[in-house]
């Protein structure tokens, strides 16, 4: 299955040329050039990473990140910024992003990332259907109750 | 910088310095970032072509005029650092308004931006030249429009600047309540700078517009950038 990437940039042209750059690879790529996009994007479909920019008009990327993790907790983050300060990406670290790059960033340290990341969310995913079997092999009434 | 007036106050102005520079070299990082994914794609259409892939000769054709447009995007901005830079080079020397205000407000875009603010200035046809401190009066300027940035009329801040004869004026609209009510909204320097440089701020429509004389002729007082 093709790797969902969602990329988030007020830089329309940093988006469009990058999302073209991961779909020639294998990735299927979605963009949004705001926070409140990418949130109603997130909403309806599940990606498996986002790729976001920290410093946006309106809705910043910490902020969009906070709402993601909300709304997808499993959805892997990884702050882009342009900022020589990296206080911003830190933060996001924090609040679970998965990594951080700063703008122009290298092509295949990018990728590396992306696939690690989501990597770590196919890890989760298969722990917590692996523990909801348990849970059923343990007590089969209990998919009844469900 | 300004030894021998801002003093104490030197933080200030370097404060402003850093705000101006840390805008501008966003706004490079980011052409960088724009121009390394559009060669970096017309490298991948050239890869895939090599593999059998047919080339969209009209595609790369667009993305290298698109490569050239962010180099002139970004070597503008690059001018205006340097213009910045320059600013402390003389205490005293003939300012060119139009350049000025618009060197502050072309930095400011972004800033406006992060903020939800749109930015509109109205330059006259002909240039305004006034006898100033380059760098002191750019800081005043900035600081009347990062605080109409703060508060602004309808998300929107207009900068308008008019020959008056013997004095350049810039009027900047925003809502300047707060510089009235609170005694911190001004920094240290502000008015000491205004009078040295000759410089009248008027606070006038309720408050919704800075009205900002600069003397075309003006004998500046002990001031050094």
């Amino acid at each position: 299955m093709k790797q969902r990437i969602l990329i988030v940039d007020d830089e329309q042209e940093f988006a469009e040329s990058l999302s073209e750059r991961l779909t020639i690879r294998g990735y299927e790529v979605a963009t949004s050039l705001n926070g409140q996009d990418a949130l109603e994007k997130v909403k309806g479909y599940n990606f498996d990473v986002v790729i976001l920019d920290v410093l946006m008009p309106g809705m910043d990327g910490v902020e969009v990140l906070r709402e993601i993790k909300k709304i997808k907790p499993l959805t892997e983050v990884i702050m882009l910024t342009g900022n020589a300060s990296v206080e911003s990406a830190v933060e996001g670290m924090k609040l679970g992003a998965y990594d951080y790059l700063m703008k122009p960033c290298d092509t295949e340290e990018l990728l590396s990332k992306v696939n690690k990341a989501y990597e770590r969310k196919a890890e989760q995913e298969e722990r917590i259907r692996a523990a909801k079997v348990a849970d059923i092999m343990s007590s089969p009434r209990s998919v009844l109750k469900e | 910088m300004a030894e021998t007036y801002w003093g104490e106050s030197a933080k200030e102005g370097l404060a402003f310095f850093g705000k101006m520079s840390a805008c501008i070299s966003h706004d490079i990082k980011n052409y960088l970032a724009i121009i390394n994914e559009k060669a970096g794609l017309v490298g991948d259409l050239l890869f895939v072509a090599e593999q059998g892939r047919p080339l969209d000769t009209e595609k790369v054709k667009k993305l290298v005029q698109d490569i050239s447009q962010q180099i002139k995007r970004a070597d503008h901005v690059v001018r205006s650092l340097n213009r910045l830079a320059h600013s402390v080079d003389k205490s005293r020397c003939v300012v060119d308004l139009n350049e000025t205000v618009g060197l502050i407000v072309s930095i400011s875009q972004r800033l406006a931006a992060s903020k939800g603010v749109r930015l509109e200035m109205r330059l006259p046809t002909s240039a305004v030249q006034v006898e100033s401190n380059p760098f002191s009066l750019m800081y005043i300027l900035f600081l009347y429009l990062d605080k109409a940035m703060s508060a602004p009329n309808d998300g929107q801040v207009k900068v308008i600047l008019k020959d008056m004869g013997d004095e350049g004026q810039v009027t900047i609209s925003g809502s300047f309540e707060a510089l009235v009510h609170s005694s911190e909204a001004v920094p240290a320097p502000i008015p000491g700078l205004q009078e040295k440089l000759g410089v009248t701020v008027k606070l006038e429509g309720n408050f919704g517009e800075a009205v900002i004389r600069v003397p075309k002729a003006f004998k500046l007082k002990d001031i050094q950038s």
